[in-house]
């Protein structure tokens, strides 16, 4: 590994390096400086912006906690399984990660549609799921899950098995174990893991759009309402320049967090 | 010392198969307080016998049975945290999340001690093996052999009714397994105990009997003084220190090149000679030998002889006075009484 300005990496190559981080900087300057100070709290607090904004943290918020239910558990089954099908079970569970979001919505609405194979037993129930705030939910847990289990996976297989069994031997039953060992030694990676997740979740597009619609005050979270205000309906141009502000400012400080939790970092 | 009348706390019978390659089949009792050593050459199964009495490993056939409780049987196996037996292996464990005190808690914790009963035994217990002033601290904070205390303090804290060591020193560096070594000698007397060594001075200084495992199999068993003192195989011999010389037995005279020895009730055949090296003598009246390879050692200088497998312990005084170098000529006896004859 090389040191900021040590190491033996030809040293042509900052040119390019430079012209990448630029590539991913500038854009975000642009925006900044496009925002209308004078009007923004207006803009953030007009009645369609906040219905946004507390959607979107609401739904994110919800679906990070459905991720951690079911996600630690499969993480745990994963990093527990031998190579091979644990190889198995992490591609499958890479697949939403790398697939266009769009697609996951469009998977979703023929699974849960009127026609779908679980539309058609909810529906005959009285429960219909496309097109409301639980669909919003279930997209964002589609496309953030992924990211929950790889970090927490990749937690508990570094720490491996050898302190569980020393509990074990020691008297502590299964659920001890996990409480006071297992989950304790992950806790980095779930931490990065959660953090990543409601990221994933605030920011999710694709499949909301195509699977919960765009319904303000119902199906209506921040990126659709960027979305929307740019394409000229509903909320204004400055609005959308201000949630998009927002956005970013969540990011950031999602990275921040991220930062000081980074596997080895904690330690 | 032993408590060798009393009826066996730890009873064995531990059969474990790996594919086609591996096969143990080993017997092992304890009684109450008793230590007892396994040794054994690398990959003879002594770990994987610790593993099925630590119910990390299921048995193909036998039993364990501790305290007239069945613990594993073929198809039945009591989970390690139900089995009233702690393992404490080469690697400490220590939790790293938890401070040394609360690692030592943990046991009592897991069965339901309320935390303020727990941290005071649990300073009982460092203070034990010295460290109660390292309470507060983390693991990772100790030196290698303080971690071995305190993973020793937790291990006691479980008051196991078994306590399973595998190979607990050899992390450590010559002085503080030394250290190590004397504290686990005291609190380990009224614990019974399976220690697995690579280490002949840990068998004697730690165990009350010794059971060797090679191939899959017991190959010898008894006090630890008695084993080392008659080896039944090659690898006993060696792990005592013993001499090793290949020889032939016709009609009760055992010979090696220029070395002869009476061998009174050895069946004719090839034999092994197995004679502490401070035995073998040099002596006017000796064999004709030449010296192959001069040695230097802590107790003084051994001389390997040109005769295979046979060496010569001098006093290093004695040897500053004659400096014996390879090449040269010498005449060894070996004491007859000090000679032993393994089949080859």
């Amino acid at each position: 590994m090389s040191r900021p300005g040590g190491g033996y990496t030809p040293r042509l190559l900052a040119v390019p390096a430079a012209l990448g981080l630029a590539f991913l900087l500038v854009p975000l300057t642009a925006l900044v400086a496009r925002v209308r100070w004078e009007t923004l709290w207006r803009d953030v607090t007009a009645p369609d912006a906040l219905a946004a904004l507390g959607l979107s943290l609401v739904t994110a918020a919800i679906a990070t906690v459905v991720c951690v239910l079911a996600g630690i558990p499969l993480a745990l089954l994963i990093a527990r399984s031998s190579a091979r099908t644990a190889g198995i079970l992490r591609a499958l569970v890479t697949v939403p990660l790398v697939l266009p979001p769009m697609v996951g919505g469009v998977a979703l609405l023929l699974l849960f549609g009127r026609t779908g194979w679980l539309g058609e037993v909810l529906g005959a129930i009285g429960v219909r799921l496309p097109f409301t705030t639980a669909a919003v939910v279930l997209a964002q847990v589609f496309v953030a899950l992924p990211f929950l289990v790889l970090a927490v996976e990749g937690s508990l297989r570094a720490t491996g098995t050898g302190y569980e069994q020393a509990a074990a031997s020691l008297g502590a039953g299964r659920w001890t174990v996990l409480r006071r060992v297992t989950l304790p030694l992950a806790a980095p990676g779930i931490v990065a893991g959660v953090v990543l997740c409601f990221a994933r979740a605030l920011g999710e597009f694709g499949a909301t759009a195509l699977f919960a619609g765009n319904a303000p005050g119902v199906t209506q979270t921040m990126p659709l309402a960027v979305y929307t205000a740019f394409n000229g309906g509903g909320v204004g141009q400055g609005t959308a320049v201000a949630l998009s502000l927002l956005l970013l400012v969540a990011a950031v400080a999602v990275l921040l967090l991220v930062r000081g939790w980074r596997p080895g970092a904690a330690r | 010392m032993s408590a060798a009348a009393d009826a066996a706390v730890l009873e064995a019978v531990v059969e474990v198969r790996h594919g086609a390659g591996f096969a143990l089949t080993a017997a092992l009792d304890a009684a109450a307080g008793e230590t007892v050593a396994v040794m054994g050459p690398s990959g003879a199964g002594k770990s994987t016998l610790l593993a099925a009495l630590a119910g990390l490993v299921p048995l193909h056939g036998g039993h364990v049975r501790l305290g007239g409780t069945v613990l594993s049987a073929p198809g039945r196996t009591v989970e390690p945290a139900r089995r009233d037996t702690v393992l404490l292996g080469q690697d400490p464990r220590l939790f790293p999340h938890l401070s040394v005190l609360e690692n030592v808690a943990f046991p009592l914790r897991a069965r339901g001690v309320r935390a303020a009963a727990a941290r005071e035994r649990a300073r009982t217990l460092l203070d034990r093996v010295g460290l109660v002033d390292a309470a507060p601290r983390r693991a990772a904070d100790l030196s290698g052999g303080q971690q071995q205390r305190v993973a020793l303090a937790r291990a006691l804290a479980a008051s196991p009714r078994l306590l399973l060591l595998d190979e607990p020193l050899t992390s450590l560096d010559p002085g503080t397994a030394g250290e190590i070594r004397m504290l686990l000698a005291e609190l380990l007397r009224p614990v019974t105990c399976v220690v697995v060594t690579h280490d002949a001075v840990d068998a004697v200084a730690l165990a009350d009997r010794l059971v060797v495992v090679e191939a899959g199999a017991v190959t010898q068993t008894g006090p630890v003084r008695e084993v080392f003192a008659a080896p039944a195989t090659d690898f006993v011999a060696g792990v005592a220190g013993l001499g090793r010389v290949p020889g032939e037995v016709r009609g009760g005279v055992w010979s090696a090149g220029p070395l002869v020895l009476p061998a009174p009730h050895t069946p004719d055949g090839p034999a092994v000679l197995v004679c502490p090296p401070a035995r073998v003598t040099l002596a006017a009246a000796g064999a004709a030998a030449s010296v192959h390879r001069v040695e230097q050692t802590l107790g003084g200088v051994l001389l390997h002889l040109d005769v295979p497998g046979l060496a010569c312990e001098l006093p290093f005084d004695v040897w500053a006075q004659h400096p014996y170098a390879p090449g040269d000529r010498v005449a060894v006896a070996v004491d007859p009484t000090a000679a032993r004859f393994l089949p080859a």
